[in-house]
């Protein structure tokens, strides 16, 4: 299923995320590509190409050596991997910045961290450093046929499924920045002021910035409240929590909030909607037939008989239908980054997007950062819901993309 | 390290002005100078694509003309010499798009090669005669995209390998020219028999020299 990734991705919808390591010195581009070359034959998952049959796509082993490029200068941008020698994912760097780009249909959020830590850590090894890896880099421990698990093929029961069949969402409206630019802010608060917040409302750090973000859209976007189409935020899920695994290939699932704009919110009613519904789709019998109602779609004979390039063109108006249109905004919350204690010291801060408009959350060395991006030029909503983190007390600094001038370009 | 006063927010960035509020930033550290952008700086538009609709648009203006002087000109009203000019610019199309196409030279140049084919083969169906184009074109065009795939795995073993199914493809359509024959489509058959021939020693080549790797590629990329 997640071979189809690829193939429904194009310019203004990459299927891509981010991952990025700040360090405390330049990086060296040379010694970035060599540390790939010598990582990758290890993570399996990442080692692939997509290559297309008659009636599917498939990943193969691929052995070409990586090359590591400049960072450009649109975040998540989609990439062919016909032109990347065949790979799924892309190294760039950019001053003290190495940055992992790669599809989702290679690995969640999880695997690319892992694969980038290695990367990392392979990386000053390369320089000379003596570095202790304490179990937290996988490259450093032995191989295992579970980190190239297909776990949704693994726990697929054809007799449970539950339907997919979603309303569509509200999406926020206005002027768009050009070539599919996505402007991103940055929001760094200290991660413990931002877990006594949530606390303070009785709920998690998700919970928390799912309500927050979803009460900022519908205090900006006055369209939403004559909308039939509800706000949607979806989440996606690390399995793993339910599921006992140690793949390293994507093993995640999206839950959502909805909330219908012409109702009447406050953000504490909103915080308590989110609380409910988190509770209801978070348990692993909900989750458990989700994941066979998404196999089930590729096990179906009919889709199994019909060729590839009609596939190709169902594939993309399913996708709109059951992934694009269905949804307001992403968020996604990697949780805290654990690394090495001899890593750490090279490592200044770390970064998490996915592009397009959403919300993607890490946190490290004691700091959370809040990465919000957005492809439409009105920040209202974003503006809101850094002001409200503000108003709460937390310490917030902003980092962005943006430069002075931006506008006239885009 | 800069601030914004109205917002209360801290920039380490160095912008001027407010992201929400535009109010200028004040300096609040020493190692202001020495902040950097983190992204890379936005060099500019695109433009290419400008360029290729201009051309599609060109394209439609052309065969809109077309199909009014043609219609103007013949009694009764019908289509005749537009409908070259329409199948030539939907090739032209098409051609641009695929050499557009983010794939491998060698796949690009592939199916270009077949449009090619096919173009002239749609060319001969609309004149009175189309024999040329079905006898001839169709079986040779075939043999040709054959031979044009085997050279390419000629040489490392991985060549093979990558190649096997452009070779496995064609040798397949091989049978088409054979089923139109059957059908008594044709005029001339040796063309067709010729292609047939081929296209059987081709695939009984691909099954004797590939190596196992190759033959479950080809398996795996059939779905067998």
């Amino acid at each position: 299923m997640s071979e189809k990734f690829p193939a429904v991705s194009k310019d203004d919808r990459s299927s891509v995320f981010r991952l990025s390591f700040y360090f405390k010195e330049k990086v060296d581009p040379k010694i970035l590509q060599e540390a790939v070359n010598q990582v990758l034959p290890r993570f399996e998952a990442f080692a692939v190409e997509l290559k297309s049959g008659l009636f599917w796509y498939y990943l193969a082993a691929n052995r070409k050596p990586f090359y590591v490029e400049e960072e450009p200068t649109t975040i998540c941008k989609y990439f062919s991997w016909h032109s990347n020698q065949g790979y799924l994912f892309k190294i760039y760097y950019f001053s003290n910045k190495i940055t992992l780009e790669t599809f989702h249909s290679l690995s969640d959020g999880t695997g690319a961290m892992e694969f980038l830590k290695s990367i990392a850590y392979t990386y000053f090894e390369l320089q000379g450093y003596k570095l202790e890896h304490e179990g937290k880099i996988v490259s450093q421990k032995p191989h295992s046929v579970s980190e190239n698990l297909d776990m949704f093929e693994h726990e697929y029961d054809s007799t449970n499924k539950k339907s997919l069949k979603e309303e569509p969402a509200y999406h926020i409206e206005g002027e768009r920045f050009e070539s599919n630019y996505s402007l991103c802010v940055r929001a760094q608060v200290p991660t413990l002021e931002l877990i006594n917040l949530a606390r303070k409302h009785n709920s998690t750090v998700g919970q928390y910035i799912t309500a927050l973000l979803a009460y900022s859209i519908y205090s900006c976007s006055l369209s939403c409240r004559t909308s039939s189409k509800p706000i949607k935020m979806f989440i996606p899920v690390n399995l793993r929590k339910f599921f006992k695994t140690s793949t390293l290939r994507n093993f995640s699932l999206y839950i959502k909030t909805t909330y219908h704009g012409s109702e009447t919110w406050d953000f504490e009613r909103m915080l308590k909607v989110t609380k409910e519904q988190f509770e209801e789709q978070l348990n692993k019998e909900d989750l458990h037939r989700r994941i066979n109602a998404n196999v089930g779609i590729e096990k179906n004979p009919l889709v199994r008989m019909l060729p590839l390039f009609i596939k190709n063109m169902a594939f993309r108006i399913g996708y709109y239908y059951l992934a694009e249109n269905i949804s307001t905004c992403y968020i996604s919350n990697l949780g805290n980054i654990s690394l090495p204690s001899t890593l750490e010291n090279f490592i200044e801060d770390v970064e998490f997007s996915i592009g397009g408009t959403s919300m993607a959350v890490a946190s490290v060395k004691g700091h959370t950062n809040l990465m919000l991006n957005t492809q439409y030029k009105d920040l209202s909503f974003i503006q809101l819901f850094v002001q409200s983190l503000v108003d709460s007390g937390l310490d917030v600094t902003i980092d962005t993309n943006y430069r002075e001038g931006l506008d006239d370009i885009l | 390290m800069t601030y914004c006063k109205t917002c209360k927010i801290k920039y380490n960035t160095p912008i001027e002005k407010c992201l929400f509020c535009n109010n200028k930033l004040i300096v609040t550290t020493e190692m202001q100078s020495k902040v950097k952008y983190k992204y890379p700086e936005v060099k500019g538009r695109d433009s290419s694509h400008i360029f290729i609709r201009m051309v599609i648009f060109l394209i439609i203006v052309a065969n809109i003309a077309c199909f009014a002087i043609d219609i103007m000109d013949s009694e009764p009203i019908r289509l005749s010499w537009s409908l070259y000019s329409f199948v030539s610019s939907i090739y032209l199309l098409l051609v641009i798009q695929y050499a557009r196409r983010h794939s491998s030279f060698f796949n690009k140049f592939y199916c270009i090669l077949i449009l090619t084919f096919l173009e002239v083969t749609v060319i001969g169906l609309l004149s009175p005669n189309y024999h040329w184009a079905v006898d001839y074109i169709i079986p040779w065009g075939i043999i040709t995209l054959n031979i044009f795939s085997i050279l390419m795995t000629i040489g490392r073993k991985s060549k093979l390998f990558q190649y096997a199914i452009y070779v496995f493809g064609t040798s397949v359509l091989g049978f088409v020219p054979l089923v139109l024959t059957a059908l008594k489509v044709t005029e001339t058959t040796w063309p067709s028999l010729t292609c047939y021939m081929y296209s059987i020693v081709s695939l009984l080549g691909l099954l004797f020299f590939s190596s196992k790797e190759t033959k479950e590629e080809l398996i795996r990329r059939l779905h067998l």
